[in-house]
């Protein structure tokens, strides 16, 4: 029985539900509300009042189940429960919704046109949900909906039935490591804070999910933000802090508001505050937002930024857990390791530690996104093979082109060729292969992908986002940017070759923080695995995926020409000629290969090499 | 307690930096955002050493802010730690190709040349001892660095002339490479940082001598911070003058009154 | 400069300690952009020195010191956008409205700036004009979009 704080308390209550009741879940993450979920959702609640029914239209998150985020290529995705048994419509537009009542609800036949196909249940088979479970299935907005299954009973579990040193032993023995990016144990990393000395200890959730390519974060706080809340609970405790902030990107509206009501309700219910659950323990949560700074997802800048400074990054040592915010000892864990925590509390070490590789345990949250059919966030178990990820799980390369590369970990990570597709992944063997687990993006890229136009980009967001404190990655990244401009506008040479590996070495070496130290990972990764394409635009002044403009040029063939005229219209320079039905002739002086023509001829005529 | 430096045992106090330590048994390390009276920096990494202990993986550290600990093995002229210091001084000269201390710190390391720069010659290489002399020590705060990465600079704030500025010219006296600069005229005090005028001071002439010397908010904030009844502050003498009225109280000669 | 509502938004955080970006971000929400004279008063009420908050405002991308247009067009320069050519679409958009990545159109009508990811990237290319997420946005589309938002 959890005893409740002496403050007021709105109890808002689901109904509960019952066998014949009738449940409609529409997806409302950023996708599928991008896609018109309110107004999906809207049209169901208005049709059901109309007809008189006594459905239940719930709210539901963004991730996975129907697609959280991932399948949001299918959104609206909306899954209609009836009797225990769920179809899932897809691509659901307002005008459906009083078809899907009549014929399905009312008339008990689903609409068979529009269901989802097979491709979502392939995408769904492989994976394994745990920190996903929740997100799309029930309401992050109702806090009855998370304790229904079973939620906060791992809070009260550890603070009214265990010692923190038992906490932090099951955390170790767990062999949970850090979601974030570095793959730290995550218990013992508990244990260091724990025995640091200061007169306070601060908790940090890091949801500066800054890595582009990267939701899962997001998906989570906007799908379950109480798993976050119940972690940092177990966390506090078992350190001995009574602080806890949440530093969350300002670029995920979506999110901050729905953490923020849920802490809302945490606190009404008794979750955090004074004498959480009557058992004497204080912790309250905070959100602090981020403002634009990728650095800031490096810890000690994060620490910077939440005590009023720009996001400077601090040499280490000192590490946070001896000395973080305000100097005291902290703990800072990623989104992801902190929801981790209360199924490990309720399921066991042992459980946990049984599912993925032998240094790698758990399920990891992977964005999938980039050139794959089946885009989304996949969860499945540490060491499976990155094949399975990529054609079972993510339905394989669209319009049937040829994988080219993975690219894991973000700007700090590198890429995978398809000669290694069948590296387990786990932390172990991405960093053998000169990547990075990172937060887990997975951007699959296709023949069509220029690795080097890659390696530029990536050094690039390095270049943009670096705090520019230390000189090897506020100089060292914008030469670097300077010497792969020079190689995809086909002035390179092998020096530049050969001064960009000098240059990766020191960056790597010498910077002061992760940012810079990870910078180089995919100019070293891309040399390691593409040097043809380097060499191609070096020696033949070539791009062979034909991206990189100055080196790629559009002609049309006069002989699939139709003279349609639909290129020369859409042309931005006016650099493309012909009569109506005759054939049309690109101008070489005012292209400026946009690629707008390429795009928009049905022909086939235009050519890209 | 004992570490290695360059593979040879020494006893060291607690709680020193490796870099104190190291110059103090005569190796040489190049430093440009380390000054004793501040705080360590970390920021040029120049002083970056290979440093491996019980608790720490080798790897290349600031040795500015690296504390000694027991067990520690300190190596400051492998190849990788040689390699980083002539990429880093390139890259400094790239940005710095004309500053002059810059250059002569580097040739002294055996950098001559630099493979980098965008032709462009800007003599500060951001290493905030400036910032940080202003914020911490005078407590004025009259300069920040703004922006971010490559564009981070240094300024006043919005980029207009500062309106909180003492004129003491602590930024221009800690400057490694001479980008900040001074120009004291008639009973004017312009300070430049890099070409770009940051403050101008009303100058005070010196109670004796008649020289203008000093700002008079710097000879405000001195007052505020010291023995006013001092005589070469009550009178309002400038160096010199104070230097003479010390030596001949001495000798009893300098007319006191 | 309506001190009043600055002062009303310094009542909630009472220690200014560890809120200051939470309050630039209210002011920030309140006049689209941080005022000179904002940052100067609130500087003087806080006794934060003025260089600092420049610092912040200047380091953070989220702040701007220069107004911003009535619509805030953020083209999405993630990598999963960028692999689906969402550069093409930021180009066109500069080119089309006469503006480089950073800046407003001459009526105000618009500020354009390219973010690394908004977390949508299943959805990519992805333009997001002030709350609205727009998905699967090519060059072609990009305009007929913008066209929308007087």
């Amino acid at each position: 029985m959890i005893k409740k704080t002496k403050t007021a308390a709105t109890k808002k209550t689901t109904k509960k539900s019952r066998p014949d009741d009738i449940i409609v879940k529409v997806c409302m993450g950023t996708g599928g509300m991008a896609a018109g979920g309110r107004e999906v959702l809207d049209a169901f609640i208005n049709k059901f009042a109309e007809k008189g029914l006594t459905g239940t239209v719930e709210k539901r998150c963004s991730a996975n189940k129907v697609g959280c985020r991932g399948f949001c290529a299918k959104d609206v995705l909306v899954d209609v429960i009836i009797d225990g048994k769920s179809t899932t419509y897809q691509f659901v537009k307002p005008d459906m919704v009083e078809k899907i009542i009549d014929e399905h609800i009312t008339g008990g036949a689903p609409v068979a046109g529009l269901l989802v196909g097979p491709e979502y249940k392939n995408f769904h088979s492989k994976q394994k949900k745990v920190l996903l479970a929740n997100c799309g299935n029930i309401d992050p907005e109702d806090v009855d909906a998370y304790l229904a299954t079973g939620g906060y009973k791992a809070a009260e579990k550890v603070i009214s039935g265990m010692v923190p040193d038992e906490v932090i032993k099951e955390i170790k023995n767990s062999g949970l490591r850090g979601r974030g990016g570095a793959g730290f144990a995550t218990g013992l990393k508990w244990e260091l804070c724990r025995r640091s000395s200061g007169e306070k200890k601060y908790l940090i959730c890091n949801a500066d999910e800054g890595d582009p390519g990267a939701f899962m974060d997001r998906a989570i706080i906007e799908g379950d933000p109480h798993s976050v809340i119940e972690g940092m609970i177990i966390g506090a405790y078992a350190i001995g802090s009574t602080e806890g902030y949440v530093y969350i990107r300002a670029e995920y509206p979506l999110a901050v508001e729905r953490l923020r009501l849920a802490i809302k309700q945490a606190r009404e219910r008794g979750y955090l505050g004074k004498d959480i659950m009557g058992h004497g323990h204080d912790f309250d949560i905070f959100v602090r937002l981020g403002a634009g700074a990728f650095v800031c997802g490096e810890e000690t800048a994060l620490i910077a930024s939440l005590e009023d400074q720009i996001g400077e990054p601090r040499p280490k040592p000192p590490f946070p857990v001896n000395k973080g915010l305000w100097g005291m000892p902290t703990n800072i864990n990623n989104v992801e390791t902190w929801a981790t925590v209360p199924r490990i509390i309720n399921n066991g070490a042992k459980w946990f530690a049984s599912i993925g590789t032998e240094k790698s345990k758990g399920t990891k949250i992977f964005s999938l996104v980039g050139k794959i059919n089946n885009t989304g966030l996949v969860e499945v178990p540490m060491g499976m093979p990155l094949r399975e990820i990529i054609y079972d799980i993510g339905g394989g390369i669209p319009k049937n082109k040829k994988y080219k590369a993975v690219q894991t970990g973000g700007p700090s990570g590198g890429c995978i060729d398809f000669d290694h597709i069948d590296v387990p992944v786990d932390y172990e063997n991405l960093t053998a292969m000169g990547s990075i687990m990172g937060s887990g993006g997975m951007v699959v890229m296709d023949e069509d992908t220029c690795m080097v136009d890659i390696a530029k980009f990536f050094v690039s967001f390095c270049m943009d986002e670096s705090c520019g404190q230390c000189t090897p990655c506020r100089e060292g990244t914008k030469e670097m940017v300077r010497l792969l401009e020079d190689i995809t506008h086909g002035r390179g040479t092998d020096e530049h070759i050969a001064l960009l590996q000098e240059l990766c070495l020191v960056i790597k070496e010498a910077s002061l923080c992760g940012l810079g130290k990870t910078a180089p990972n995919p100019v070293l990764s891309t040399l390691k695995y593409f040097r043809n394409e380097y060499d191609a635009h070096i020696h033949d002044k070539k791009c062979p995926a034909g991206v990189c403009k100055t080196l790629i040029c559009f002609s049309i063939d006069r002989s699939k020409c139709t003279g349609c005229t639909s290129c020369a219209r859409n042309c931005p320079q006016m650099a493309i000629t012909g009569e109506k039905k005759g054939p049309h002739m690109i101008d070489q002086e005012k292209c400026i290969r946009c690629g707008i023509c390429f795009d928009a001829c049905k022909f086939g005529a235009i050519t890209r090499e | 307690m004992k570490i290695k430096l360059n593979g040879k045992e020494i006893e060291v106090e607690d709680n020193l930096p490796v870099l104190d330590v190291a110059r103090r048994e005569g190796v040489n390390i190049p430093t440009l955002c380390y000054h004793e009276a501040l705080g360590p920096y970390g920021a040029c990494r120049l002083c970056v050493v290979e440093a491996e202990g019980p608790m720490l993986r080798r790897s290349l550290i600031s040795s500015c802010t690296l504390i000694v600990s027991e067990g520690m093995s300190i190596e400051t002229n492998t190849p990788l730690v040689n390699k980083s210091r002539k990429i880093i001084f390139e890259l400094l000269l790239g940005r710095s190709p004309e500053a002059q201390p810059l250059i002569e710190l580097a040739k002294k390391y055996g950098v001559e040349n630099t493979r980098f720069g965008t032709g462009q010659s800007d003599d500060c290489v951001r290493c905030g001892l400036c910032v940080r002399v202003c914020r911490d020590k005078i407590g004025v705060s009259a300069i920040s660095f703004a922006g971010r990465g490559q564009k981070r600079s240094v300024t006043a704030e919005f980029g207009k002339l500062s309106e909180v500025c003492i004129g003491c010219g602590a930024c221009a006296n800690i400057c490694p490479t001479g980008a900040i600069r001074l120009e004291d005229r008639g009973d004017e005090r312009k300070v430049f940082l890099w070409g770009n005028l940051i403050s101008r001071q009303p100058l005070v002439k010196c109670g004796h001598c008649e020289t203008p010397y000093t700002t008079e908010r710097f000879l405000a904030h001195v007052r505020g911070h010291c023995d006013i009844n001092a005589l070469n502050v009550k009178q309002n003498l400038c160096p010199e003058c104070s230097r003479s009225l010390c030596a001949e109280a001495l000798t009893g000669t300098f007319p006191v009154s | 400069m309506d001190t009043k509502k600055i002062n009303g938004i310094l009542e909630n955080y009472p220690d200014i300690k560890g809120n200051l970006i939470s309050v630039l971000h209210e002011i920030q929400s309140l006049y689209n952009y941080l005022p000179e004279e904002a940052l100067r008063y609130l500087s003087r009420k806080t006794r934060v020195p003025l260089t600092r908050l420049y610092s912040i405002a200047t380091f953070y991308h989220f702040f701007s010191l220069t107004p911003k247009g009535r619509h805030q067009v953020h083209v999405c320069l993630g990598t999963a956008c960028h692999v689906k050519g969402s550069q093409r679409v930021l180009d066109e958009v500069e080119r089309r409205l006469c503006v480089k990545e950073g800046e407003t159109t001459d009526d105000m009508r618009y500020t354009v700036d390219a973010v690394r990811c908004v977390g949508a990237c299943s959805l990519a290319p992805v333009m997001v004009v002030d709350k609205d997420t727009h998905s699967n946005v090519t060059s072609k589309k990009a305009m007929d979009i913008l066209k929308k938002y007087d």
